[in-house]
């Protein structure tokens, strides 16, 4: 067996196709309870008895019937796979409590002529009421049919084994997917798939609703108290970012001051080490202090996911969403977008409707991605110096939701000059309220995290080192560090740029850092972090005082304060309009497949941002 | 009685009798259970009444207005 033999998972939204995925592989992944969101395919690699092969998990779909992005994403890694001669496989993952329903894509596989072997996830739900007879199942079907317990990963092996077996020969045969079946052909195979279901149960008890989704989803799709619980618990979530993140940024912010200060007692004077404390050490200090609460605002994001509400809470925004030409998928976009707009950006595939995807996709730079958290973590922390923590965190929860006000408001605004006379379609699953799976969830969360920390990592020592030589050359003997700073090339470029900045309250600190954060948001604070610790070194002497205290205490070149309430406020402004990360504009790009809707984008909402920057802070100061 | 599923008052059971909608959203009909004979129910309604939720066999699903108008249906078995 080569080493690119493909085993391609395939099947519904929701079936549990992205568990199995772990389970095979061992790669924790986002497991996804709300139909639609996996966009992209992933892959993992499995090792058996001397093979080796490539797992692929695809995006969820009903069938090859109804045209969607992810059915094509579907259909061409098979065909590709088929073409490269790579195929070994194809695992269709359908939900043993729906698969009298679900049983005809089945049919449709076998009459393309593709090898594929059945797994049947939710096992350990279906066998409490009515467990199948498997042999009988394999029999009707002509395949191996396994059982799978994703809570526990039981029927794994055995699913292994039996692709093992089955899967020996190569495929010869391009495969034909149907793409029209009329509706007496599908009256047929759903009558085919009921009956084969029917006589494959050894209890025929028929499986209904639980009590306790009938219960609470009559007070969480309540019409009224509906939107209560959906307030409260985003609430819940986006203050506990806050406050229950606090004790470990402590600790990392603790830990790094401490590595400043060890490095530095070596020799203040020594370039190098300077580089190594001032540069390199502050500038992921002052990043990686806020990976706790990165962490929190996913695992929040998966476990709403995980438990089965998230899927009623885009249920509930659907009415009022479609009032301003959204409807209630763009929430999930939404709330990835409080994580990161690229992954958010993605995830609006699954929005069928282009107008709908496209004003979603342009409002998403409003929503609070995690890159910002760092840069509002420490306005607040300044503008609440020394308040009790309750107090930044209440703001930052106004924060979220301003940012998901405005989101929704432009999106308004768009709807009135992109109006449409189609009708768009909202029509999901609700799936079954779920004990999230806690190690799938941690993990997940973290596979996340890492990814986000490895994405900014190197942008943000890139950035440092070109900072710290910006503010370090041309070298200059003789002079106050103040001095040096001021005629290095950073301090001669600020200058420069300073007047528009002065606008809103900043000098040419502020403007290097605002433009460095064009490359990630989270810049500006490292490069704040490198510019004004550099400039302190006279003033206090201090190497290891926190970054408020240095804002605090750093002056314009006329004495007054740099940073004033007014010039605080006048920069969270600028950071909520802002559209600052060229990554994201990227993602715009390629998923709009226009320069001119991701230029319009860029330049339009940085210059809201700038106006509404200047006017905040020529009203307050 | 027979109606569109949309004019069905709540917890009241009905057979669909009829698909009028342009084939994508037939096949999507068909794809999440909804087909001829199938018994469906009206769960609840959301927002003015701009949501449906449904139940159909032993799933839950959701669908908008326009939706739950393409669907007839008949209280009569």
């Amino acid at each position: 067996m080569s080493k690119s033999d493909y085993l391609i998972l395939v099947g519904p939204p929701n079936s549990g196709k992205t568990t199995l995925f772990n389970w095979i592989t061992g790669y924790r992944r986002q497991t996804v309870n709300y139909p639609g969101s996996t966009v992209d395919l992933s892959f993992g690699l499995v090792r058996k008895e001397g093979c080796s092969w490539k797992v692929v998990d695809t995006p969820g779909i009903y069938s090859f019937l109804s045209s969607s992005p992810e059915g094509e994403v579907t259909q061409k890694i098979l065909k590709d796979s088929i073409a490269n001669n790579e195929l070994k496989g194809i695992v269709l993952v359908l939900d043993a409590t729906r698969l009298k329903r679900q049983l005809p894509f089945f049919f449709q596989l076998k009459e393309a002529g593709l090898p594929v072997i059945l797994a049947l996830s939710m096992y350990d739900l279906q066998k409490k009421e009515s467990p199948f007879d498997f042999a009988l199942l394999s029999k009707e079907l002509n395949v191996p049919v396994c059982p799978i317990e994703g809570l526990l990963g039981g029927g794994v092996p055995e699913l292994l084994n039996s692709a093992q077996d089955q899967f020996t020969k190569s495929l010869k045969v391009s495969p034909v997917f149907s793409t029209v079946w009329s509706e007496k052909r599908q009256e047929n195979y759903l009558k085919q798939a009921k009956d084969i279901v029917n006589q494959a149960l050894i209890q025929k008890a028929e499986r209904k609703i639980g009590r306790k989704t009938h219960w609470l989803d009559s007070w969480l799709l309540h019409p009224v108290f509906g939107f209560g619980f959906l307030s409260l618990i985003l609430f819940v979530f986006f203050s506990g970012i806050f406050w229950l993140a606090q004790p470990l940024m402590d600790f990392i912010d603790n830990g790094f001051s401490y590595g400043v200060e060890s490095i530095l007692q070596y020799g203040q004077d020594n370039l190098i080490l300077d580089f190594l404390a001032n540069g390199v050490l502050t500038s992921f200090g002052a990043f990686l202090v806020f990976v706790p609460q990165v962490f929190i605002l996913f695992l929040g994001i998966y476990l709403l996911e995980d438990s089965g509400y998230l899927a009623r809470a885009v249920t509930l925004v659907d009415g009022p969403f479609s009032y301003i030409g959204l409807s209630g998928r763009s929430l999930f976009p939404f709330l990835s977008g409080f994580a990161c707009a690229i992954p958010a950006t993605l995830s609006a595939r699954s929005i069928s409707s282009k107008r709908e995807r496209w004003i979603t996709i342009f409002v998403l730079p409003f929503m609070t991605c995690s890159a910002r958290l760092p840069v509002y973590a420490l306005l607040l922390s300044f503008l609440f110096y020394g308040d009790s923590a309750w107090k930044p965190g209440l703001i930052m929860s106004f924060l979220y939701f301003l940012s998901l006000f405005l989101g929704i408001l432009a999106a308004g605004i768009l709807n009135v000059f992109l109006k449409s006379d189609k009708k768009s379609s909202f029509f999901m699953e609700l799936p079954l309220y779920r004990r999230p799976v806690l190690s799938n969830i941690l993990s997940s969360s973290w596979s996340r995290t890492r990814h986000f920390i490895w994405k900014a990592g190197p942008v943000i020592f890139t950035f440092a080192l070109v900072m710290w030589v910006a503010t370090h050359f041309p070298r200059y003997s003789d002079v106050s560090p103040e001095e040096q700073i001021q005629k290095s090339y950073a301090g001669q470029f600020g200058q420069v740029i300073e007047p528009v900045f002065e606008q809103m309250g900043g000098d040419w600190r502020v403007g290097v850092s605002l433009l460095s954060a064009f490359v990630a948001r989270e810049v500006f604070v490292s490069v704040l972090a490198v510019t004004l610790k550099n400039t302190q070194l006279e003033e206090d002497n201090s190497f290891h005082s926190s970054m408020v205290e240095t804002m605090k205490t750093t002056k314009k070149s006329d004495g007054e304060p740099l940073f004033s309430r007014a010039g605080i406020l006048a920069l969270l402004v600028f950071f909520v309009f802002s559209l600052q990360c060229l990554s994201t504009t990227g993602i715009v790009y390629k998923e709009t497949g226009s320069w001119k809707f991701a230029a319009v984008q860029l330049v339009s909402l940085n210059i809201l941002a700038y106006v509404g920057a200047v006017v905040i802070y020529h009203l307050l100061v | 009685m027979t109606c569109n599923l949309k004019d069905l008052p709540e917890r009241v059971q009905a057979r669909v009798i009829n698909l009028q909608a342009e084939p994508s959203l037939v096949q999507y009909f068909m794809d999440m259970g909804i087909r001829n004979n199938i018994i469906v129910r009206v769960i609840g309604k959301l927002f003015f009444s701009s949501n449906y939720i449904i139940e159909v066999g032993n799933e839950r699903l959701v669908l908008r207005k326009h939706e739950a108008q393409c669907l007839k249906v008949t209280t009569s078995f």
